[in-house]
């Protein structure tokens, strides 16, 4: 999968710990789109498109979760030759048959600091999703995956968490 | 409060990505193991052909259920068959891995067996030449002979099994019936399993099949129950999974839960094709387990009444219930290598 995201509203929180010492927490509104997509052997290619809204939820500089709501639709291209009867009714091959899906999902991912602490820009990202494709044989099929990779932050962070940063 | 605008991006890997390329059709195998699809009227029919299609022999599965699907065919059921003939494992629509968009109101019979029409013009064209036999369990009795019975379609292969095939819904539900009703009586007079049989004896007495969908439902989870108190060690008990386990899960699902699939499954209870399996001319083995109390082996014995074959052959394995082909394998393989290597 490789996608991107542009928040749309921040929030930061300045708050005192228990040691009085100023302290950020920022919130995210982001609109997000990607695409992606996986095989199974013997069954179907999938490529995926979807667009979508969530919220980062930035509580160090080191760590930042998401939680997205997503919509989009999905191809499928079945692995093997595809055949179908022509209007005479002979067989003949379908190329590239496939088929076209809607999706709708939510995502979770967990973000940690990959650099030094001067340069939040590349998170090793964890996101735990689940979405349904649909209308699958009349119904929907459900989805459960776990994505694993990194992100990467055009823009270093400009809120300060020295409190967190500093030794 | 204040606004920031930072963008990411993100690049993340699922757990199983694009690996491979696509499985071509590559030519006559001694140890073939290949996918082709069937797309016909809303429904993408995978079909999963393995084994020896070097033998230019092909033997095509015919699952049960309905909604089985294929997947669990592929194990020591047919190792045998697979080392001297190519099988075809085939998932009908809406089973196992077919898949498709807004396609249940096309699930009924007829559209099945056109379906199966379709497919073995496929098996035709790819493997030119090729001798196919049918191999037909349960439902997969009642779709094959609803296929055989239809125009010139048993010009198309050399030969069918039959393995405990309900080709006759109604006579299916009530030799079922019976069968379970006189097996009880007498094994309560043996002192087995008596509550268990008491239970069944009781229900069937004042239950019949025929009369709604829901009692032959539930006539046939009891006759499933009944094969373990004759002695019968059922293999089939772990899910099966088929390439991408959602898609069998989802398929099943639909089947029994939603009211197309019950309607379907419904509109079954009255098919019957035992007036006109005297069409049916090509070889025919019937193969029967002796406790069977889904498929009762009346139904064998209707087979071999009705076939207009020449060659027609009934064998009933007295260690086996609804699926010989797992409790006695290698005796059903050997009467099939028979079978097949005589008419191929």
């Amino acid at each position: 999968m490789i996608g991107g995201s542009i928040p749309f509203h921040s929030i930061i929180k300045e708050k005192k710990d228990k040691d009085s010492k100023p302290r950020n927490s920022e919130k995210d509104e982001f609109f997000s789109a990607e695409s992606g997509g996986y095989r199974y052997p013997f069954a179907y290619t999938s490529i995926l498109v979807n667009a979508g809204i969530g919220i980062r939820y930035i509580k160090s500089a080191k760590h930042f979760t998401e939680l997205s709501f997503n919509q989009g639709i999905v191809r499928t291209i079945y692995d093997g030759k595809v055949y179908e009867l022509d209007q005479d009714g002979n067989i003949k091959e379908s190329k590239l048959f496939g088929r076209n899906y809607l999706t709708t999902g939510f995502s979770y991912s967990l973000n940690w600091d990959l650099n030094n602490r001067k340069s939040n820009s590349w998170f090793f990202q964890l996101k735990p999703a689940t979405w349904i494709q649909y209308p699958y044989n009349s119904f929907l099929k459900p989805h459960f995956s776990l994505q694993a990779g990194v992100s990467h932050r055009l823009k270093k962070h400009n809120s300060s968490y020295e409190d967190k940063v500093q030794p | 409060m204040r606004y920031i605008y930072d963008n990411i991006i993100t690049i993340s890997l699922l757990g199983l990505l694009f690996a491979g390329c696509k499985k071509e059709f590559t030519g006559l195998s001694t140890n073939a193991n290949e996918i082709f699809w069937v797309t016909n009227n809303d429904a993408d029919m995978p079909v999963r052909v393995m084994g020896n299609t070097a033998s230019k022999t092909i033997i095509l599965i015919v699952h049960g259920g309905p909604g089985d699907g294929s997947y669990n065919y592929t194990d020591y059921k047919t190792a045998r068959l697979r080392e001297k003939y190519g099988v075809a494992f085939w998932d009908q629509r809406n089973a196992g891995s077919a898949s498709g968009n807004n396609n249940m109101d096309e699930l009924n019979l007829p559209q099945m067996i056109n379906d199966m029409e379709v497919i073995v013009k496929a098996l035709k064209l790819r493997y030119d030449g090729a001798s196919i036999f049918l191999y037909a369990h349960s439902f997969g009795g009642l779709l094959a002979a609803g296929y055989l019975v239809k125009d010139s379609n048993q010009n198309n292969l050399k030969g069918w099994i039959e393995i405990d095939g309900a080709h006759n819904y109604p006579l299916c539900n009530a030799s079922s019936r019976k069968m379970l009703m006189d097996t009880a009586t007498s094994e309560i007079s043996k002192g087995n399993y008596i509550s268990q049989w008491q239970n069944i004896l009781d229900y069937c007495s004042s239950h019949d099949p025929l009369s709604s969908y829901k009692i032959s439902s539930q006539t046939e989870t009891f006759a499933h129950n009944a094969e373990p108190y004759m002695g019968i060690k059922q293999k089939n008990s772990s899910l099966s999974l088929a390439e991408d386990p959602l898609d069998q899960l989802v398929n099943y699902y639909d089947l029994n839960h939603t009211s197309f699939g019950n309607d379907f499954l419904e509109s079954l209870e009255i098919a019957d094709y035992s007036n006109q399996l005297y069409k049916i001319k090509i070889p025919s083995l019937l193969l029967w387990g002796q406790f069977d109390f889904t498929v009762p082996p009346v139904l064998g014995e209707d087979g071999m009444r009705n076939l207009g074959s020449v060659y027609k052959k009934l064998v009933l394995f007295p260690h086996s219930g609804h699926h010989p082909m797992e409790t006695d394998t290698d005796s059903v393989e050997d009467e099939i290598i028979n079978f097949v290597d005589t008419f191929k």
